[in-house]
């Protein structure tokens, strides 16, 4: 390995810009707790407050699930106030590049996931599953849905009490691929089902999945999308 | 001190192993985007909701620049879309590559803000990675660019600047450590442990509905705490990638992680933990996104010396 020694004046401006670069970047990956009141309507999330509670009350500071929760959001609130005066001036940089540091990799296992099902029916007929997660159903079907950009649309609403605002949308299309794939279908059914995943040995007794965020889609529902669809 | 980071800053050598990340980066987006294709998303995930997309795209404050620039039609979206293939192309084989690799961050940020859930942690790392490729002289090497100018794929080897290598290699660390700072959890932490396992009951990501993982408990335990341990130690990459740039400098500590071959342990835990976890979650492009990056830490001598005879350097 040389050292470029010709250009001294770009080198330090390099090495200037590159420790601006390891600031921002650097800093990002860092916990910041950005907690809203939503966050905290997941049942992992009541979990862990509980869990604090219950080891604050013992190290001998009483305090409730609803007094932690309220700490917890005003650290929230500090934080969020923090990141918006240490980014501000290099967020339309990152936004328009789409670049930053934000890595989770599963930083919250959720024991209440949500299982996506999908059902169709003829006139007349029953629901006929066409779907179940993980990967059984149609092939063309479970390769559209489990497709990483797509799961991101459903996989985080299992254990929220109302889906993300994309869910309905999303359910759209889902009836809209199969009522076009398959005309003699009427109706659509997709749902969330809420499962709960008991640790091995939890002396607590199994629960069944619950259905969840169903939502129906006849023909006549989605008519002007399944229009658009067919238009050359 | 400030005199020493300039000149870290500044050195150079062959671009060969930042060439291999712009190849594998690439070809991993590439994929993606056929899989994209292939499953008939190009409408639903990039074009308006008037258009046949799911996102009510037009409604938004502000409306994504793609569609104020360019009518909101399923035209522009098949466009947008095939540019961004053809871009992510010619960045992989090297043609044009600093311009092709600056447009397609560009593009791939404006395709991301059209439905955002479906914009993934990984896709952030992909353009931090085209991005950083698009600034290096990772077009000298491997390319179609190397083949015009000097004759050879492979290019004629002239050192350029290294500091995007050791880039890449910070981002890598930056990605473990980011993610094992957040891994506060209960099922992270002792006595738990279960986080794994619950991934892997994950119906989202799991791929398949495996009664007997419950008999792999403790399995799945180790493989938490081991996971847990491994993120947190991943500053660990930077020390071991700084002692092999510096082998000649004199150092206890430095010598024991050259002669323990800490870098490789490292990586090659880390891709066995990628190439595991790809067999029982369902990632999508995450494993091999990350392990595209892996050839960063490995100095481009190592790649010379892998070129096959016939492909010898042309004469100057």
């Amino acid at each position: 390995m040389g050292i470029e020694t010709t250009r001294p004046l770009w080198d330090t401006l390099r090495a200037g810009l590159i420790a601006l670069v390891l600031l921002v970047h650097g800093s990002k990956i860092l916990p910041w707790p950005d907690v809203g009141r939503s966050d905290l309507a997941y049942g992992v999330a009541q979990d862990n407050l509980a869990q604090g509670a219950a080891l604050l009350t013992r190290l001998g500071r009483p305090t409730t699930v609803e007094e932690l929760a309220q700490d917890v959001l005003a650290v929230g609130r500090a934080s969020g106030a923090a990141q918006r005066w240490l980014y501000g001036p290099f967020q339309p940089l990152l936004k328009r590049t789409g670049t930053g540091q934000s890595w989770g990799l599963f930083a919250y296992p959720d024991p209440y996931a949500g299982r996506l099902v999908v059902s169709s029916r003829v006139e007349g007929g029953g629901w006929e599953e066409r779907y179940r997660a993980p990967g059984r159903g149609d092939p063309w079907l479970v390769s559209l849905l489990e497709y990483r950009r797509i799961r991101g649309l459903y996989d985080d609403n299992g254990d929220r009490p109302k889906p993300g605002g994309f869910y309905n949308p999303f359910c759209d299309w889902v009836a809209v691929e199969l009522l076009a794939r398959e005309p003699e279908l009427e109706a659509v059914e997709i749902r969330l089902d809420l499962v709960t995943n008991l640790r091995p040995g939890s002396d607590k007794a199994p629960v069944p999945d619950k259905r969840r965020h169903v939502r129906t889609r006849a023909r006549a529902d989605v008519a002007a999308l399944l229009a658009l669809r067919e238009a050359p | 001190m400030i005199r020493g980071w300039v000149a870290y800053w500044a050195r150079t050598e062959a671009p060969t192993s930042l060439a291999l990340v712009r190849l594998l980066i690439g070809l991993v987006i590439l994929f993606d985007l056929l899989v994209l294709a292939g499953n008939g998303l190009v409408l639903p995930l990039f074009a308006p909701r008037e258009a046949g997309g799911i996102s009510v795209i037009l409604n938004r404050d502000p409306v994504p620049e793609l569609y104020r620039w360019l009518p909101a039609t399923a035209a522009t979206a098949r466009l947008a879309f095939g540019l961004a293939l053809g871009l992510a192309l010619a960045f992989t084989v090297g043609l044009f590559t600093r311009l092709s690799g600056l447009l397609l961050v560009l593009l791939l940020a404006q395709l991301a803000l059209m439905v955002p859930p479906a914009d993934r942690g990984v896709d952030m790392l992909l353009r931090n990675a085209v991005l950083l490729l698009s600034l290096s002289p990772c077009g000298q090497a491997l390319s179609l660019d190397a083949w015009r100018r000097t004759g050879s794929p492979w290019g004629d080897g002239r050192p350029a600047p290294a500091w995007a290598r050791s880039l890449l290699v910070v981002q890598l660390t930056l990605l473990y450590s980011g993610a094992g700072m957040l891994k506060l959890a209960s099922s992270w932490l002792p006595p738990d442990w279960s986080a794994l396992w619950v991934a892997l009951r994950d119906p989202a990501y799991a791929r398949g509905d495996w009664p007997w993982l419950d008999r792999l408990f403790p399995l799945t335990q180790a493989a938490t705490a081991i996971t847990w341990l491994w993120e947190w130690g991943a500053p660990l990459i930077l020390l071991a990638f700084w002692y092999r740039q510096t082998a000649e400098r004199p150092g206890r500590l430095r010598a024991a992680f050259n002669r323990a071959r800490v870098l490789e342990l490292y990586l090659g835990l880390g891709a066995l933990f990628h190439l595991g976890t790809h067999l029982g979650l369902n990632l999508g492009i995450f494993p091999f996104a990350v392990l595209a990056l892996y050839p960063a830490a490995v100095a481009p001598s190592f790649w010379e010396r892998l070129r096959p005879p016939l492909a010898a350097r042309p004469s100057p």
